[in-house]
């Protein structure tokens, strides 16, 4: 029914598409345009009838202190499975696994390639200058693991300017003994650039917690030390060619408290992370080259010497793509681009070899009819080796189209549809004990349409942006066992639901008044299993909230914000039969941010309390998180104001 | 512009009014058994779920109870329970990834206290103030009193993974599943020290237990790292080997027990890591070779992962996991293999203890 439902909202779309096309009156000419929130072609150009929500530099500025797991559970509706104050953090987008959730930096997919998530908690919000939430599938083009949606990424583009010179730092702290500092400067000249950022911090993270007893005790093993290093370098051949290289070095070594059952944790785990990327763009006069190519090395160490666990895996990621995007006339874009990515891993005990090889070739055309109606159409060929444990390749056609109508200026309409698939990871695949080789990958559609209101009078400006979405996953991957943990194609998952996100503001001389609300309904439920008597048909699959949302009121005046954010989070089942479940929660919290010019410099203080209800929550079972907590930081852009 | 604004507010209360399914799950309700014959489901949960459970089935009453650890104690048990056993009046829970046994009372279920062990696996009763727990990981056996419920000695072991263990005329028989391992040790059960090392033609001995002529039987071997399993009949008395049973390279038999006559054996085994070929296998004490078909043959994508067989009527019960992260199912069959009834128990049932 839901799916009839949906094919007829998709009927009345492309219905009000074609009528609109029989108005015969002049009518005003007006000239639209879509701002370019991205770098990337494949947001900018051809993502015509997806969600795209781009985080606007205020939120960024004032969470840079943070990861991107406390960005994005605090204003998106993607929930963010965090293990705790001081561990991992993975994404579900509309009920999608960690391992179907994308996350891309500057156009290369950033996943590690053994486990197939990204940890969005060793993400500095402070690298970042452009931050992208694609909602949805779409994996013609974004590749494999695009099953949800993708958290795109960037950092600043090259700016040519011989008078630029910039330099930026800063320090905070917080509670649990939290300490950071950042560091950020890029010289330019006519046909260069050059930029570093780097990103220190350490956390006791000893909070206090009501234990398994029932009493209260501060978070033991919980340390946290990070550094990270960014390095952009930049050359203008001419005119028309641009070489860069990029270098992130990261490494985070935590302690893993113990979760509320355990007596005792002496874990530690060491990411170090390294990714390299050289990049070339050549501008055409109507379009453009680039070719681009990166390796990624992830390496991971775990000790429990409570039960004389030692593990030390890297694993290596090159990818490289070659593009071409050309634009006819003001109407028709067409991007052409060829991805290759190589994983494999350093032997070990758990994995003596593993490698994957993934080669596509991938279009994307879109089209603009009337300054209303945006078309997209795109397709990837793929083929993986050795995909299933053989060595032969096996191909993939992954086909895609969206479609954009803008019915009136207040109101654009949109819908896409995009088959989606996640080929199965070097551990899914090779792990020792417990891989999987025969697995196939999961794949299916998915599906969305929504609206966009905008509109605005005298002082009020009002945003509405709803969206409907399914999706069918198939041979959905699920590692089970009690001794050995191996994965299995188990099961047809159907996920669907509606996003909305609202927000209007109104101005009262200096005076900027805000007030939004995103919320998301998702179901995400087992359709059918090869377990037998699975009881999990028709059962929300587990840690995927029904309901989620996020509030945000505040005012801006002149240097001067603040912003009140409230999070409420349903009810996640733990188990995917329903039986298990955790309790909703909700969290406060305030961001505050002033900006003061002291002779040319531009200052910044920062402050920050978070969950100031003290609620007591967990978002995974056993792993409490802080009560209330805060930080405060302060900044400063040197020769910023005088610039 | 005002007429916008208005259609503008019919879109976002409509949408408002769009999510409407109940979020707050059903309240259930964990009943405790009346006094009775209690056959109990050792769930282990998910690893790392917490979602350890003990339930009761009385067979007379075809009633299921449970989760009786929480019914009583009103909190979850803790992580991966591995197995119990009944001492005086009291059940002595191995809560394997919460590093604790549990004791509780054998009439309300009610926690009496808790001894830190290192992921515990099993308990060997040997008096009322004895008692040997094996180890996961650790090259130990420890030693508690259970009427004190504290921990008396250390046991050092020649390898890691101390695990099944078996009493025999005042000697404890101890494996160490460790593949590295290829002995069985003696251990006097009066002095805790190893008196004898018995040579096995096997590599990770897992369980032992003795049969209606006083012989020991051991399952060796750990087929996920390669090392296939044996089944091997020895003598306790001088480690005289007296049968040996290979499997297949591909098998992986688990969860062997006897019936109550003790002259009959009773495996599950599982191919393709626990998917497919899985099923209850039996043989007598004087095969000549192993079973080549299941005497009871699990269904397609079936994980069955508990085997008890009732020692007073001969029943057979299977434990099916299905994938660790749902209530499990318990079959019941007839000794003669012929299904007699099923219920529902906690995630990830994994023994089955008769306490009669």
């Amino acid at each position: 029914m839901t799916k009839i439902l949906f094919q007829t909202f998709i009927c009345c779309l492309l219905c009000a598409a074609l009528h609109a096309q029989k108005a015969d009156t002049l009518e005003e000419i007006k000239v639209h345009d879509r701002r370019a929130v991205s770098a990337d072609a494949r947001i900018n150009d051809f993502s015509s009838g997806q969600k795209i929500k781009s985080i606007d530099s205020t939120t960024l500025a004032q969470y840079r202190m943070q990861s991107m797991a406390g960005l994005l559970a605090q204003q998106t509706p993607v929930f963010v499975k965090s293990y705790g104050f001081n561990g991992l953090a993975t994404l579900n987008f509309r009920g999608s696994s960690a391992a179907q959730s994308a996350v891309i930096w500057n156009g290369i997919p950033i996943q590690n390639a053994a486990l197939g998530i990204a940890d969005v908690s060793t993400l500095p919000v402070f690298f970042m200058n452009k931050v992208n939430i694609v909602y949805g599938g779409s994996s013609a083009m974004w590749g494999s693991g695009n099953v949800g949606g993708a958290l795109v990424m960037e950092n600043e583009v090259p700016v040519f300017d011989s008078s630029r010179r910039a330099i930026s730092s800063g320090a905070g702290a917080g509670s649990f003994s939290q300490s950071m500092g950042s560091f950020r400067g890029s010289i330019s000249g006519r046909r260069w650039y050059c930029s570093a950022s780097i990103f220190a911090q350490m956390a006791q993270n000893d909070f206090s917690y009501i234990n398994d007893a029932g009493v209260s005790a501060h978070m033991p093993n919980s340390r946290l030390e990070s550094v990270a290093a960014l390095l952009h370098a930049a050359y203008k051949i001419d005119a028309q060619n641009t070489i860069s290289l990029t270098a992130w070095y990261q490494q985070y070594n935590r302690q893993i408290p113990p979760e509320l059952q355990e007596p005792y944790s002496v874990k530690q785990q060491q990411d170090g992370s390294l990714r390299l990327l050289a990049d070339w763009q050549r501008t055409l006069a109507t379009g453009k080259l680039y070719a681009k190519a990166s390796l990624v090395r992830d390496e991971q160490r775990y000790d429990d010497s409570a039960i004389l666990l030692h593990m030390h895996n890297a694993v290596y990621q090159y990818y490289q793509e070659c593009g071409w995007k050309k634009r006819w006339g003001a109407s028709d874009q067409l991007l052409v681009f060829v991805p290759v990515q190589l994983s494999w891993l350093q032997p070990s005990r758990a994995m003596p070899h593993a490698e994957q090889r993934k080669v596509a070739l991938a279009a994307a055309y879109s089209k603009n009819l009337w300054n209303r109606l945006e078309v997209t159409l795109n397709a990837r060929g793929e083929s993986i080796t050795p995909p299933g444990g053989n060595t032969l390749s096996i191909g993939y056609l992954l086909p895609g189209a969206g479609v954009a109508y803008r019915l009136a200026d207040w109101l654009t309409l949109r819908a896409n549809a995009q088959k989606t698939y996640r080929a199965p990871t070097l551990n899914e695949l090779y792990y020792f004990p417990g891989g999987n080789s025969s697995l196939k990958p999961e794949q299916g559609w998915s599906e969305d349409a929504g609206y966009t209101l905008k509109s605005g009078h005298g002082r009020f400006t009002f945003y509405h942006d709803l969206s409907v979405f399914t999706r069918d996953i198939h041979d959905w991957i699920i590692w089970i066992g009690g001794a050995i943990w191996t994965p299995h194609n188990i099961a047809e998952v159907h996920s669907r639901g509606v996003e909305t996100e609202n927000y209007i503001t109104f101005k009262a001389g200096p005076v900027k008044l805000h007030l939004g609300l995103n919320t998301a309904y998702v179901l995400a439920t087992t359709a059918s299993s090869y377990i037998y008597n699975d009881g999990s048909v028709g059962k929300q699959i587990p840690y995927t909230p029904r309901y989620n949302g996020q509030l945000n009121a505040g005012l801006t005046w002149g240097r001067f914000s603040v912003n009140y954010n409230h999070t409420y989070t349903g009810y996640r089942f733990t188990t995917s039969d329903e039986s298990y479940y955790m309790q909703p929660y909700q969290t406060g919290n305030i961001q505050l941010s002033y900006s003061h010019v002291l002779r040319k410099d531009l200052w910044h203080l920062i402050m920050q309390c978070n969950n100031i209800w003290n609620e007591r929550y967990q978002v995974v079972a056993f792993r409490p998180m802080p009560g209330i907590n805060w930080l405060a930081g302060l900044g400063v852009d040197i020769g910023a104001w005088a610039q | 512009m005002a007429r916008k604004l208005h259609q503008a507010l019919v879109f976002v209360l409509f949408t408002c009014a769009a999510a409407c399914l109940k979020d707050k799950p059903a309240t259930v309700t964990n009943e405790l058994p009346p006094a009775g014959r209690n056959v109990y489901v050792i769930c282990e949960g998910n690893f790392n779920s917490h979602y350890a459970s003990l339930y009761a089935y009385q067979p007379g009453r075809d009633s299921v109870f449970g989760d009786l650890y929480a019914a009583a104690n009103g909190q979850v048990m803790g992580d991966v329970m591995e197995s119990m056993q009944h001492i005086g009046d009291q059940l002595f829970l191995c809560v394997n990834n919460s590093s604790e046994v549990a004791v509780v009372s054998a009439t309300d279920w009610k926690l009496a206290g808790t001894i830190a062990i290192s992921m515990p696996r099993y308990l060997l009763p040997i008096s009322a103030t004895k008692a040997y727990v094996s180890s996961e990981y650790s090259r130990s056996v420890c030693v508690i009193n259970p009427a004190s419920m504290t921990v008396t000695g250390t046991i050092v072991m020649p390898d890691a993974g101390t695990e099944g263990m078996c009493l025999v005329n005042g000697t404890a028989f101890v494996c160490c599943w460790d593949t590295a391992c290829t002995h069985l040790y003696k251990i006097d059960v009066a002095t805790d020290k190893i008196v004898q090392s018995i040579p096995l033609p096997a590599h990770a001995p897992q369980e032992v237990w003795l049969d209606k002529e006083q012989m020991l039987w051991v399952l060796a071997g750990d087929q996920p790292y390669k090392y296939a399993a044996s089944l091997i009949r020895l003598d306790p008395s001088n480690g005289e080997i007296l049968a040996r049973y290979q499997f297949p390279a591909d098998a992986d038999p688990v969860k062997p027990v006897m019936n109550g006559a003790r002259d009959t054996i009773y495996y599950l085994e599982a191919y393709n890591t626990g998917m497919l070929g899985n099923g209850i296998f039996r043989m007598g004490i004087h095969e000549a070779a192993l079973p080549a078909q299941p005497f009871i043959a699990a269904h397609a994508n079936q994980y069955l992962w508990a085997l008890g067989v009732d020692p007073m009527s001969g029943d057979i019960y299977e434990g099916d996991a299905k994938d660790f992260s749902q209530k499990g199912t318990v079959y019941v069959y007839g000794k003669d293999g012929v299904p007699k009834s099923s219920f529902n128990v906690g995630p990830g049932p994994g023994h089955f203890y008769f306490d009669y």
